[in-house]
């Protein structure tokens, strides 16, 4: 059974309709690309699933239980995560306390002990730290950890986005565009960091633009164009498919 | 920057002796004063410290109001009312004054705390309004001529209430049990998600923060904490008017926060609240002239110190800011990360 | 009714709402250009009315010239606060607001020092009435409303067809980008500050022969004006007009049919309005986060 599956799927923004009757499936543990020229509605597809909106018609099915028009932090909760195109981080904070905030969901005792400092809700806290450790060692942010999310580089902050989101532990993990305004050893890094992170049996959802490292990394890719689905398939599959590079050349040359 | 946090550690830890230092000083001080108006000025530095507190627990979470005069009110006037009308003692009345207003704040609350924002503002500003007028009109609430003769808090076997000693320390541990229960509640995973919510409400979102439960929770509790500080209110002045809680009582209250550093949840409020207290008062040598030198203050703080005086440390420590800050945000201030101290 | 209430109702509003109408665009303006919330905007207001006073009946100028005078000098004081002031804190709506608060606090106790407690009057400089059908018009109150249509006329005019008006505009959309089309953004917050305050002043001065000129009547009126932004959205000058306008008449004939309950009227009415329509009736609604 599918992670993921979208069917049917359908949103309209006033006249415009940005996603038209869109069906897909996730599979566990696999990194599927979605690509294709902008405007293809891929934002708004990630949207949808994490519950920003809900569609105009059609369903979302996680797990097999029905999660269409879900709020956007109950999805959240049921274990599906997302990063931002901008860097969306708490700024102000520390990259421990970024990814530490993303730890809330994961306690387990009540509130209010949490309010009466008990033992056991201060025990899970420092648990929760060490967690937080772990994800940071495993993104190669501990070194940084005390730094100001401000003040880090561009291709850093992108990783502690991915962090935020890796610290939720989600079942699935929506990246949206995750290697915009890379240099080369930053994009190298990531795509590293991305395969690593699904050896943690996390399946990965990508929208990018980098058509290099889709192929690269991607089992499968679906391909949008004006909102609907125009190819789906192996990487091989999808380079060499017609329809797809018409799609991609049609937006270069009417532009 | 380890480091840095180290020596945050050593500096909060002689923050917080010095604090208790205070303290002490604070529970003699009727001793040390013979003066019975500044026991008096120290309660209503107390009362505005609290309704400060109130302020700041909703704008951890991102949420600025003009409103929490209008929960003082109905704290007062429910505490006033339990008592006189219904022969409660005041023991009972306070609670039940912070539960009502908490009720209150859930009603409302329920609808605007969903439009967060500006709209949120006006919203709190507009619910202040009405309830002058509700407080003003009834013949219940006394109209606009108030409630008169409120009775003091009863006694407790031997301590008695109606004093001006006795009201100070009453007040003294009503506002320590709220910077307890605050403090508390920052360092909490609460605290931390209100924090969330005011950095970044969307990033929260994903986080699986829920917004309308968690803003609502931090209007109600705001408001109870105001509740509360107006029941007290009522019986030691023993006498309200509609007139004493309006929107720019809100707005002085307000500036207590500014002025002692927006992102100092606690001591922050204590600080501005004191200032806003006893500066007037001190510069009341002049009567004629005493809001202008007051209103000058306030401006050059503003100016001086956007961060308020607390971020005076800070300032002093980095020479290389410059001393005119200017702020190019939009919307609500967000200088740095709140800090539960 | 008769015509007759019913005419002086609906000049009494339509003074009023327009008087409420000039403030309020001021604070518009301030809001949407400069980005600042001005507390002390009544002030400014009551000192145009104190101004127009002083000129009139101490000086004995003739009218006009005094409001000329209490414009000249309102605004000058005005540029002064903000070079000194808001300049330093302008998008920080709470920092705004105390430093707003302190100059209020300055500004009204000046007054009440340099003018005294007891209410002036202005005596009218137009006397007698204005015979229109069977109903007789005070013609200081028309005078007063043909006096806040001429101004909202060459606001509408300035902003809509002068080339400051476009660059305030622009400034209002975008300061950035108004600022790489080579638009001057510190002259421009200057300029839109400055008419910001004089309308306020010039507001006070027209009202001067029509009602009591007291040190406090400008807290009063800011409470109303900011009413009327909640009503009307803090957005435009047409929310601005329409906003003033409703306040003006509603608290008008409100008066005459439930007294007291007036002001409560008004406040349901636009809590209604608030929960439909939280930015105004011609406000943007608040993009869901």
């Amino acid at each position: 059974m599918p992670l993921l599956e979208v069917k049917n799927l359908t949103k309209h923004f006033g006249g415009l309709s940005a996603i038209t009757e869109l069906d897909l499936d996730i599979f566990n543990s696999e990194i599927l690309g979605v690509i294709g020229p902008n405007g293809a509605g891929k934002s708004t597809l990630f949207n949808l699933i994490s519950g920003f909106y809900p569609p105009t018609q059609g369903r979302v099915i996680f797990e097999g239980r029905d999660i269409t028009g879900s709020k956007a932090h109950e999805i959240a909760q049921m274990g599906i995560g997302r990063s931002f195109q901008a860097s969306t981080l708490f700024m102000k904070l520390t990259v421990f306390d970024n990814v530490f905030n993303a730890y809330h969901m994961k306690y387990e005792k009540a509130v209010w002990k949490s309010f009466l400092h008990t033992p056991s809700a201060l025990r899970e806290e420092r648990v929760g730290r060490e967690k937080v450790l772990e994800i940071l060692e495993f993104m190669g942010l501990a070194g940084l950890k005390d730094q100001i999310a401000h003040n880090l580089p561009h291709g850093h902050q992108r990783i502690l986005g991915v962090s935020i989101a890796l610290a939720t532990q989600p079942k699935l993990l929506l990246l949206d565009e995750p290697l915009t305004g890379m240099h080369p050893e930053e994009t190298l890094r990531m795509l590293d960091l991305i395969k690593k992170v699904q050896g943690r049996n996390i399946t990965i959802v990508l929208v990018e633009h980098n058509m290099d490292a889709v192929m690269q990394l991607c089992d499968r890719i679906v391909v949008l164009n004006h909102g609907r689905k125009i190819a789906e398939g192996l990487p091989i599959e999808i380079r060499d498919n017609q329809e797809v590079i018409e799609a991609y050349l049609g937006t270069e040359e009417g532009d | 920057m380890g480091s840095q946090k180290r020596m945050n550690n050593r500096n909060m830890r002689k923050i917080w002796i010095s604090l208790m230092g205070m303290c002490l000083v604070l529970a003699l001080l009727p001793q040390l004063t013979g003066s019975a108006y500044l026991v008096h000025l120290m309660i209503m530095a107390c009362i505005n410290i609290m309704l400060g507190l109130s302020f700041s627990l909703l704008f951890s979470a991102g949420l600025i109001t003009i409103g929490a005069a209008g929960f003082w009110a109905i704290g007062a006037y429910t505490s006033a009312l339990l008592v006189m009308k219904l022969g409660l003692s005041f023991w009972a009345a306070l609670p039940l004054a912070g539960l009502a207003a908490a009720l209150v704040a859930f009603v409302v609350g329920i609808i605007i705390v969903k439009t967060p924002g500006v709209a949120f503002i006006i919203q709190t500003m507009v619910i202040n309004m009405i309830l002058v007028q509700v407080f003003g009109h009834f013949e219940i609430f006394g109209s606009w001529a108030g409630l008169l003769d409120i009775p003091s808090p009863n006694s407790i076997g031997p301590l008695e209430f109606t004093g001006k000693v006795a009201s100070y320390y009453l007040v003294l541990a009503l506002l320590l049990v709220n910077v307890l229960g605050s403090y508390a509640l920052y360092t909490s995973r609460v605290g931390r998600a209100w924090g969330a919510i005011r950095l970044n409400a969307r990033l929260a979102e994903t986080l699986g923060v829920d917004l309308f439960r968690y803003r609502l929770a931090a209007f109600m509790i705001s408001s109870a904490v105001a509740g509360l500080a107006g029941s007290f209110y009522a019986h030691y002045f023993q006498s309200l008017e509609p007139g004493m809680f309006s929107v720019f009582k809100s707005i002085y209250i307000q500036i207590y926060s500014i002025l002692g550093g927006l992102n100092f949840y606690i001591l922050g409020p204590v600080v501005g609240g004191l200032i806003m207290t006893f500066v007037p008062e001190f510069l009341r040598v002049s009567k004629e002239i005493e809001p202008i030198m007051t209103g000058g203050i306030l401006i050059g703080l503003v100016i001086f110190l956007p961060g308020g005086i607390l971020s005076l440390p800070e300032r002093l420590r980095s020479f290389s800011m410059p001393l005119f800050r200017r702020s190019k945000q939009t919307g609500f201030s967000q200088s740095s990360q709140g800090n539960p101290h | 009714m008769t015509t007759e209430l019913f005419a002086q109702l609906l000049l009494n509003g339509l003074s009023i709402g327009l008087i409420y109408v000039l403030v309020a665009s001021g604070l518009i303006l301030l809001l949407g250009v400069v980005r600042i919330f001005n507390f002390a905007h009544g002030e400014f207001y009551m000192l145009g009315a104190y101004i127009t006073f002083a000129c009139c009946e101490l000086l004995h100028l003739p009218f006009f010239l005094s409001i000329a005078m209490a414009i000249v000098l309102v605004t000058f004081l005005s540029l002064f606060c903000y070079r000194f002031i808001f300049h330093y804190i302008r998008g920080d709506i709470l920092l705004c607001t105390a430093a707003s608060i302190g100059l209020s606090m300055m500004l009204l106790r000046g007054a009440l020092l340099g003018f005294g407690t007891q209410e002036r009057g202005l005596h009218p400089p137009f006397k007698g009435a204005v015979g229109v059908g069977q109903v007789n018009l005070p013609l200081e109150k028309v005078v007063a409303i043909l006096l806040c249509l001429a101004v909202m006329l060459s606001l509408y005019y300035l902003l809509m067809r002068t080339k400051l008006g476009k660059a305030m505009r622009a400034v209002r959309l975008d300061n950035e980008v108004a600022a790489l089309q080579g638009i001057n953004t510190n002259r421009i917050y200057l300029i839109a500050f400055g008419t910001g305050c004089a309308l306020a002043a010039l507001a006070g001065g027209i009202i001067a022969p029509v009602f009591s000129i007291t040190p406090s009547m400008g807290h009063a009126l800011l409470l109303n004006c900011f009413m009327a932004l909640v009503v009307g959205g803090m957005q435009s000058m047409v929310g601005g007009i329409v906003g003033g306008l409703v306040v003006g008449l509603t608290l008008s004939f409100g008066m005459y049919y439930v007294g007291g309950l007036s002001e409560i009227l008004l406040f349901a009415v636009i809590g209604i309005i608030i929960v439909l329509k939280p930015g105004g009736l011609f406000g943007e609604p608040e993009a869901h986060e």
